[in-house]
């Protein structure tokens, strides 16, 4: 007999178009083609032995798919067809809150008053606000992005928002962080979150998580949520979300600023491309500044945050285009916006077709973030800012070294000190004296051991040591011939 | 890396031509690639089989259409690469019932169409049965 193999399916079968069989019955052809190729039985069966849906077995053009049909026997010249049945469809529901929690949700006259403009817009209509209300969101991280995200969910009317923040408000948080305010000083961010959520809607389920991200939480924080909008500021925080959230299949919808540019895309949604598609690797530790050592422009939280909150009402609405394998790229300065493509990458290592990262516990982030001291590398040794204010005040022989860029020290001079940017202190080493002690200073003392790092490479051989802490340390250092150091 | 698949310009053409057209209703075909070349270089455009209130979301090309293009594909030195489809006013991304039917080493051609015309292009492709789904790159050549 003859079995006639789909070209589809060939990759299978050795590559043949045609098989010869004795067997005659589909019983005994589909057991024969088990023994000589093997190869073919996981494409033809699922795991419970059942032919696959998209498999189809025809005796000449009639469809004997059905396993009733296979006992009968075959006359010597039928050909028997093995091919694909070939279908698909359109997502049904593109809303990321599945019906049943949709159609559990009941609106009171007030909510109909306070979300009219919403009910108005066919696109959303109540079914759209019922899925908002029905929506699950977590928001990592309280601060400049967190701060329009909050605000916004809250005020669209969803319906349980988590906050995970372990931080407390600092004064210089309150240039970009607009849901802090200067009473909120020293409260940990979670708790004014809370507040302004509340003034905006008491009905709405919070739930605060004053805790720092790590491995040994990050499922429990994000497991059983709809979405997760990342609003951190650290690379370690950003991968542990994206490999959480892609191992709980949840989505993530991703902001990040720096100085007068932004960023918003969408990962892990309906198998789209994940943070490690798109950032393989962080960059080495300590040089690309976080917003708090490179400063960023009030309003720019506020744009990239509100379209990130934009993005997380149509995934739950299920409407319009969005940022998932797109990068939306904001320059505030010149106001220039643009979309960049962002493939899935098949040797992803979390998303890909072979991963290696099956649980957050495999990986190690610290690792991973340049956030640990690597044993084979001599550690670099450093003064805690009392120890640099003794030297200083016993007029020790030492050189300090400013490592900042020009428009930093204009904030804060440090007294006495060579200037050198990181980019020339390689061609500038012979300015250095080896015989003598070398402190290097920067805002918050990781580019200066970045710094000391690349002198090493370069060769220099006196001993250098680092300002732990940076400047910002040193703010409240008195020395005892003035007042106050600053 | 990602993967990536060639299709001639002519044959890109052909495809959005026939699924714009094709709106509202989902439009399909199949791949042909060039034996030698490895590049997609033709189609064959097919009438969607899915019953009438269900072609808005749905497309389905019969076995034995399927059985006699390919053989006439092979009489002309071609093969079946894989597939394309579009999703009417839906974005071009997977459903459960595109990666359920999904066949392993072919490629599946996405296309989401609208009011206004073509929007996004994506393809995607399987190596195992059971495997994950991978994005692969669209080349114009």
């Amino acid at each position: 007999m003859n079995v006639y193999i789909s070209a589809t399916l060939r990759n299978f079968f050795g590559k043949n178009a045609r098989l010869e069989t004795k067997a005659s019955s589909i019983n005994d052809i589909l057991s024969w083609i088990k023994d000589e190729y093997p190869e073919s039985e996981k494409v033809l069966f699922d795991e419970n032995g059942k032919l696959r849906s998209f498999i189809r077995i025809y005796v000449g053009d009639e469809n004997r798919s059905s396993e009733d049909k296979w006992k009968t026997s075959l006359s010597e010249d039928s050909e028997v067809l093995l091919l694909p049945a070939i279908a698909g469809g359109a997502p049904e529901n593109d809303s990321i809150i599945p019906e049943e929690r949709r159609k559990a949700v009941a609106f009171d006259d007030k909510e109909i008053e306070r979300f009219g403009r919403h009910l108005m817009l066919r696109d959303i209509g109540v079914k759209g606000q019922k899925r908002i209300k029905a929506a699950r969101v977590v928001i990592a991280g309280a601060g400049a992005l967190g701060s329009a995200v909050i605000q916004y969910l809250a005020a669209a009317g969803v319906g349980t928002i988590k906050v995970v923040d372990f931080d407390e408000v600092s004064l210089e948080n309150l240039q970009s962080q607009v849901i802090h305010t200067t009473r909120d000083l020293n409260r940990p961010k979670v708790a004014s979150a809370k507040d302004i959520v509340r003034n905006i809607n008491r009905n709405i389920n919070f739930e605060a998580e004053n805790t720092k991200l790590e491995t040994e939480n990050i499922v429990d924080i994000i497991d059983g949520y709809d979405i997760v909008i990342d609003c951190t500021d650290n690379y370690k925080a950003r991968y542990l979300i994206n490999d959480a959230a892609y191992l709980c299949d949840i989505p993530v919808v991703f902001g990040a600023i720096y100085q007068f540019e932004g960023q918003v895309t969408i990962f892990n949604l309906n198998g789209g491309p994940c943070y490690r598609c798109a950032f393989p690797a962080p960059p080495p530790a300590g040089l690309v500044p976080t917003c708090a050592e490179g400063g960023a422009i009030s309003p720019l939280p506020g744009i990239i945050g509100s379209i990130q909150a934009n993005e997380a009402l149509k995934l739950i609405i299920g409407i319009g285009d969005h940022l998932s394998g797109k990068i939306l790229s904001v320059d505030s300065l010149y106001l220039r916006f643009k979309i960049l493509e962002l493939e899935k990458e098949k040797e992803c290592p979390l998303c890909g077709a072979h991963p290696s990262i099956k649980g957050v516990q495999d990986f190690d982030y610290e690792d991973f973030c340049g956030l640990k001291q690597p044993e084979e590398e001599i550690p670099i040794e450093g003064f805690t800012p009392e120890e640099l204010a003794k030297r200083i005040e016993n007029e020790d022989p030492m050189t300090i070294v400013d490592v900042r860029e020009p428009h930093e020290r204009a904030i804060q001079r440090f007294p006495n000190a060579i200037v050198i940017p990181i980019g020339q202190l390689a061609r500038r080493m012979n300015e250095l004296d080896p015989e003598q002690d070398t402190i290097f200073i920067c805002k918050q003392g990781m580019r200066s051991i970045l710094a000391i790092n690349t002198l090493r490479e370069a060769g220099y051989k006196g001993p250098m040591f680092n300002l732990k802490g940076g400047i910002d340390a040193m703010k409240d250092i008195m020395f005892s011939h003035e007042g106050a150091w600053l | 890396m990602t993967d990536t698949v060639s299709i001639s310009k002519r044959t890109y053409a052909a495809i959005m031509l026939q699924l714009k057209n094709a709106y509202p209703y989902e439009g399909c075909g199949i791949l042909l690639g060039n034996k030698q070349s490895g590049i997609v270089e033709d189609i064959n455009s097919i009438d969607n089989s899915a019953e009438d209130d269900r072609k808005t979301a749905h497309y389905m090309i019969d076995p034995i259409t399927l059985y006699r293009l390919e053989i006439e594909a092979e009489s002309r030195g071609m093969s079946v690469a894989g597939f394309y489809h579009s999703h009417p006013d839906k974005a071009a991304v997977l459903s459960k019932e595109d990666k359920q039917y999904m066949i392993p080493g072919m490629l599946y051609v996405v296309v989401s169409t609208g009011r206004y015309g073509i929007g996004e292009i994506k393809g995607y492709m399987k190596d195992e049965p059971d495997g994950k789904v991978y994005g692969v790159s669209i080349w114009e050549v």
